[in-house]
This record gives C-alpha cells, structure tokens and sequence, in this order.
C-alpha cells in the first residue's frame, strides 16, 4: 500500500471520527442550550421589571407567567422575554405616567423633550463658540490687524478650553452627551476645514477659468 | 393626573378580543394571542401591558391574580382579565363603529362623479 493510500484512508477515519465527536457535543449543547434558555427568560424578564416604578414590581410576576406559557417552546420563550426586556423601559415609563410618578434618573429622563431641548441648547452654545473661535480664525490677517486683533491662536485654545470644560459638566452627565459633544465638535471643525477646502478649491478654479480665457484671447489676438 | 381615554389601535384590540371571549378571564399572553389569530394585531409588549396597566385605570377591565399557590403549582401566577360593565359597553362602541359599513364620498358612486354614469 503506498503512502497516498494511507493519507486517504487515515483522513476518512479522521473526519469520521470528527463528525461523530462534533456531533455527540453539538447534542449535549443543545441539550444544554435547552436547559439555560428558561433560566436567560427568567433573567431578561426580571431585568425588564427593573424599570417598573415600586408599586408595580409585583407585575414581575404577571411577565413571568406570560412568558412561562412557552415553557415548552424554549426558543418561542427565549423570543417573549427577550421582547418584554427590549419593552422594559416603554413598560417602566408609560407605568411611571399612569401613576404621575417622577422619572428615575437615567434613560427615561433623558428621553423628555425637555431634557432634549436643554441639550440642544448646551451643544448649540459650543456650535456657536466654536463657529465664532473659526471665524476669528479665518479672518485676514490684515483685517485682524487693521482690528486690533490677532487671537487667532487665543480663539482656538479657549475654544477647545470651553468645549472640554462643558465635557465635564454637570449638565452633559451621560456618555452619550459627552461623545455627542465631540463628534458635534470633530463635525464643526471638518465641516469648516471642507468648507474652506471648497472655497479655496473654487477660487482657483474660478482663476483657472479665467487665465485660460485670457491666455486663449491672447493667443488668438497674436495669430490674427 | 387625568390620563385622556384614547382608543388606540392597541386598546380597540384589547376590547374587541375580551368582548369575543366574555365569559372568560384571559391573562396578557393569551389576548395577545388571540388579537393576533382572530384580528391579525401583533401586541408587543411594549404596548400590551401598559396599555392593561391603562385600561384597568379606566376601570374597563378587572385584573385578578390567579388563585393558586406559586409554590405548589410550580409557575407563577397569572394575571387574569375580564371586561366590565363600562369597558363592555365601550367594546361594543367600538364593535358597532368598526363593522360599520364605509359610506362613498359625497356625490360620488364608486369613483363615478357626481349625477350619474349616464
């Protein structure tokens, strides 16, 4: 017997006896996987009752049992707890209404139009800071002197002084603020960047167009 | 605080599917559902529960703990609705005004315009 043969014969053994390991363990998985998908539903349930207010805790149960007549459609049950975790908030805050009680701090604060509006605000103020910081920035040189005014390395260092000093403030408290903020301001600045790219990219093109005009009227002049 | 009494989409199911089953008490699972073989309504449960929360504060529907011991059946307890008078009778309102047969615009038969297909 040459040496192919054994390979061949040696690999067929190998990948049978693989199969038949991948798929004794791929049945105590599943078996497994079967055995914790009640347990994942009893968890996600009891995460999404955490968003109720204290005086409808008790509904925890009311989820438990709803989700529990799934028991045996483990996958079905997986899916109902895991939409009743996803709903968990809306559920807390629509219970929060019905009662008139005050939002807790978190997600559904800071899902309020109110609280939306103060944010717009506390970021259109670094809008306009930051605006203002490259406009001065931008500004001729012999317009900033003829002002009295050469900030232009000021500007920009109390822009981003400002900028960082809001990221730490009070009324930007979640992360989600905070990297609004940044990318609101990494937009601003390459926004402006492009802007005066295009600028620059059309005043060129302008006197691109109009050298070549005067070029090709000389050229012409001169054959005539 | 006053909760204006809308009937939503999600409601108007909720009524429809305890009026059809009046004699018994379903838990939220169940109307679900049964709003979604017998009407075709998904309730999620983003909108079923509060939207029970809701209706029971309306006094339309009677919540109910189920009667049994959670140790000793094993699960926990359901929580068990059924309409009541006043929510009865705004089911059927809602009953009546949804089987009502839509009416043609004014002056108009089928898309014909009016005075006629003469």
């Amino acid at each position: 017997m040459s040496l192919g043969w054994f390979i061949a014969i040696a690999a067929c053994l190998g990948g049978v006896l693989l199969t038949f390991v991948i798929s004794v363990f791929t049945g105590l998985a599943v078996g497994d996987i079967r055995g914790w998908l009640p347990h994942v539903s009893r968890r996600l349930v009891a995460s999404a009752a955490r968003h109720l207010p204290p005086e409808m805790a008790d509904r925890e149960e009311e989820f438990r049992a709803d989700v529990g007549e799934y028991e045996d459609r483990p996958l079905t049950m997986l899916i109902v707890a895991l939409r009743i975790w996803r709903d968990g908030r809306a559920i807390g805050r629509e219970s929060r209404r019905l009662l008139g009680a005050e939002p807790t701090p978190g997600g559904v604060a800071r899902r309020r139009p109110v609280a939306a509006a103060r944010r717009a605000f506390a970021l259109a103020a670094q809008w306009t800071m930051v605006a203002r910081a490259f406009r001065r920035a931008d500004t001729p040189k012999w317009a900033r002197e003829r002002a009295g005014r050469s900030r232009k390395v000021e500007d920009v260092d109390e822009m981003f002084r400002v900028v960082l000093r809001n990221l730490a403030m009070d009324r930007l408290e979640s992360a989600a603020g905070r990297l609004m903020t940044i990318s609101c301001a990494a937009v601003a600045i390459t926004s402006l960047l492009g802007l005066l790219g295009f600028f620059a990219a059309s005043v060129a093109g302008t006197l691109g167009v109009l050298f070549g005009a005067l070029l090709l009227r000389a050229i012409s002049g001169r054959r005539r | 605080m006053g909760i204006e009494r809308r009937i939503t989409k999600q409601v108007e199911a909720i009524l429809l599917t305890l009026l059809a089953h009046l004699t018994i008490e379903m838990s939220g699972a169940e109307i679900a559902e049964a709003a979604k073989l017998s009407r075709g309504t998904v309730l999620k449960s983003g909108s079923l529960y509060p939207a029970l929360i809701r209706m029971e504060g309306f006094g339309w529907l009677t919540g109910q703990w189920e009667d049994i011991d959670p140790r000793e059946a094993g699960r926990p307890r359901r929580r068990l609705y059924r309409l009541t008078g006043e929510g009865e009778a705004v089911a059927r309102r809602v009953n009546a005004r949804a089987t009502q047969p839509v009416s043609a615009p004014k002056g108009t038969l089928r898309g014909l315009p009016a005075g006629g297909a003469a």
